[in-house]
């Protein structure tokens, strides 16, 4: 078998050139920004647009009829994607040629979380993957855009990438499209897995799945467990769920959705209701499923303490989170040292996915920002807003107010974090379009000015 | 194994060492990851990890046997680092930059790499400690930096031959 290295960008030029896909869609974001950045393939014309929104239009309105969407999602965006997604639903159906495939990038493993909720909640009936490896990312292109999928239902796909994955690159066996689309005639388009023959049943989701059954394979509890590993969501999940429910008297439920932990609890009520069951099965939840996430060797203590194998004590374990920040490149941290060399009172906001330092105060997004220079009355201290490109374009609105705080001295330095030059070129153009009168516009290049520079005046300095 | 580097360094590690892994006829994975520390702050590490078949992607307690800090750490941020590390693990940094006594119960071998020689010298002798596990001849590693980072090369070929020559 031949070996390949394989990332989300390379699975999606995989998927690009093996379905014929010519179209990729990039919502600006700083991750997608990244992502699109690392797709080389040179057939592949990629599209940037503002927001969700321009996407729809996109759709709706070209002549394009197999396309791949990069969108990172943020809380602050979800319900534009849950509004995006009920209308992409209203497209496809009206235009049966139409295929396409939306990569949902997640920052964090909690907006996993909130997208699963969010989209059983509003009932969006599409296509739904929380894939546990890179094989299964490739898995869902060939579920949407091989020819036997023609109900709209799947011909639209969104795949919900953990930062697990996003920041994984592995040197494995390259993905054979061939056998996966056998595979997935065989077993008629689904994806989840069903491990073991044991009386407790473990139900997970997403990357956790891989941990569990490697627990089950190195502790031979093969007889003890039934691991029940979903994948593919929004559709029937509700009778494999309810499945489980009626076999199982001991539920563990492992790095799963608050939705789903919730539909386990409803539906184990409804059959006691119905006399289908004679009592409510023992649910054992491990990790708070929105905040925390639970070590291996947390799970494999549970779950060998459910089964009566013993407690087994444990160190405290090294607490490690894979979610996705970027560290700024070396022009940002001089351009910062130039400016924090030449005041005394420097207060310094970075907004995430960009890292600074520790001095620095880290918010999640512009508006944040926002409102922290707004509420901050520090008139001798320079601020340094240190942001990404594409975020700042992506929040036009809030970043013009931003440029029109008032008696603040703000310097704001835009990251491009490595785009390539032609993108970057794009996105400065796009930039200076915010530029007016209180604003001047710097290069990294002019640096040494800002040394000479007389910081008076609220006058904002645009970095890029 | 646990890299702690900038973007910059090890986008140009992580092609070399893919590589020679390919070489190797070997498989593996890379994945960034935040440790937290005590104080809560987080130290980004870079998790490469080798083996015959897919290689796990999650860290636990005594799961590594190599670090190299290339970048500089604090001293509470290396804390994180010690609980990932193995009993009788590796330690590569520069002189002075690792604290032993956060080390001390695993033993660890430290090799202390002169300031004078850089960081550079640092990711030389990662390559060198990978080159003998995978019993890659020493030219062939050369061949392999010199084709991934072409221009660039100059720097590391002379250390990497400078650390293979002890």
């Amino acid at each position: 078998m031949v070996k390949d290295r394989l990332s989300i960008p390379r699975i999606i030029e995989k998927i690009s050139s093996r379905y014929g896909v010519e179209t990729i869609y990039v919502i600006l974001d700083a991750l997608s920004v990244r992502m699109a950045d690392r797709i080389t393939l040179g057939k592949i014309r990629k599209i940037y647009l503002k927001d969700a929104m321009e996407l729809l239009y996109a759709v709706a309105d070209s002549s394009v009829k197999k396309f791949i969407a990069l969108i990172a999602l943020r809380e602050s965006n979800m319900a534009k994607i849950v509004f995006l997604l009920q209308k992409m639903i209203h497209i496809l159906e009206q235009n049966e040629d139409i295929k396409g495939l939306l990569f949902l990038l997640c920052y964090d493993r909690k907006t996993v979380f909130r997208a699963v909720d969010e989209f059983l909640m509003h009932g969006i009936d599409i296509l739904t993957i929380v894939p546990p490896n890179l094989y299964t990312v490739a898995a869902s292109g060939t579920l949407v855009f091989s020819a036997h999928s023609d109900e709209y239902r799947e011909r639209l796909g969104i795949v919900i990438c953990g930062p697990a994955l996003i920041g994984l690159e592995i040197l494995d066996e390259d993905v054979d499209f061939d056998v996966m689309e056998r595979m997935l005639v065989s077993r008629e388009g689904v994806l989840d897995i069903h491990y073991g023959f044991g009386k407790v049943a473990v139900v997970c989701m997403g990357t956790v799945i891989e941990d569990i059954v490697d627990i089950a394979n190195r502790r031979n509890l093969q007889k003890d467990l039934a691991v029940y590993g979903f994948i593919q969501f929004g559709r029937n999940l509700k009778e494999k769920l309810g499945e489980i429910v009626l076999r199982y008297g001991n539920i563990l439920v492992l790095g799963c959705s608050k939705a789903i932990i919730d539909d386990l609890r409803i539906l184990a009520h409804e059959f006691v209701e119905k006399g289908k069951i004679a009592r409510i099965p023992n649910f054992i939840t491990i990790g708070d499923t929105h905040r925390g996430f639970p070590s291996e060797e947390a799970m494999e203590r549970a779950i060998l303490d459910i089964l009566g194998h013993g407690k087994i004590s444990g160190d405290y374990e090294v607490s490690a989170t894979n979610s996705i920040r970027f560290e700024c490149s070396r022009e940002v941290r001089e351009a910062i040292d130039v400016i924090s060399s030449v005041h005394r009172k420097i207060k310094k906001i970075a907004v995430l996915p960009l890292r600074i330092d520790v001095e620095a105060v880290h918010v999640d997004d512009l508006y944040d920002a926002y409102i922290l220079l707004n509420s901050l009355d520090d008139s001798d201290s320079m601020y340094i807003l240190v942001m990404h490109m594409a975020d700042a374009i992506a929040s036009g609105d809030i970043f013009d107010k931003v440029l029109g705080v008032k008696d603040k001295r703000v310097v704001i330095v835009l990251e491009s974090n490595d785009v390539g030059e032609g993108v970057r070129k794009v996105m400065s153009k796009m930039i200076s379009e915010f530029t007016g009168p209180g604003v001047k516009v710097l290069s990294f290049d002019d640096l040494e000015a800002l040394k000479k520079r007389k910081w008076r005046g609220s006058r904002k300095i645009l970095i890029f | 194994m646990a890299i702690v580097a900038d973007e910059e360094t090890i986008d140009k590690l992580r092609n070399i060492l893919f590589e020679m892994i390919k070489t190797a006829k070997l498989k593996a994975s890379m994945q960034k990851i935040y440790l937290k520390a005590m104080d809560e702050r987080e130290l980004g590490v870079y998790i490469f990890r080798i083996s015959n078949v897919s290689p796990r992607i999650r860290v636990s307690n005594n799961s590594v046997d190599y670090v190299a800090i290339i970048e500089d750490v604090d001293a509470d941020l290396q804390e994180p680092l010690a609980r990932i590390l193995r009993e009788q693990g590796i330690i590569v940094s520069l002189k002075n930059n690792v604290d032993i006594s956060i080390f001390v119960d695993k033993a660890p071998s430290v090799v202390g790499i002169d300031e004078n020689r850089g960081k550079i010298s640092i990711v030389a002798r990662l390559l060198n400690d990978i080159s003998r596990l995978l019993s890659l001849r020493r030219d062939v590693v050369l061949k392999i930096i010199k084709t991934v980072i072409k221009d660039e090369s100059e720097e590391l070929i002379e250390a990497y031959r400078l650390v293979t020559r002890r």
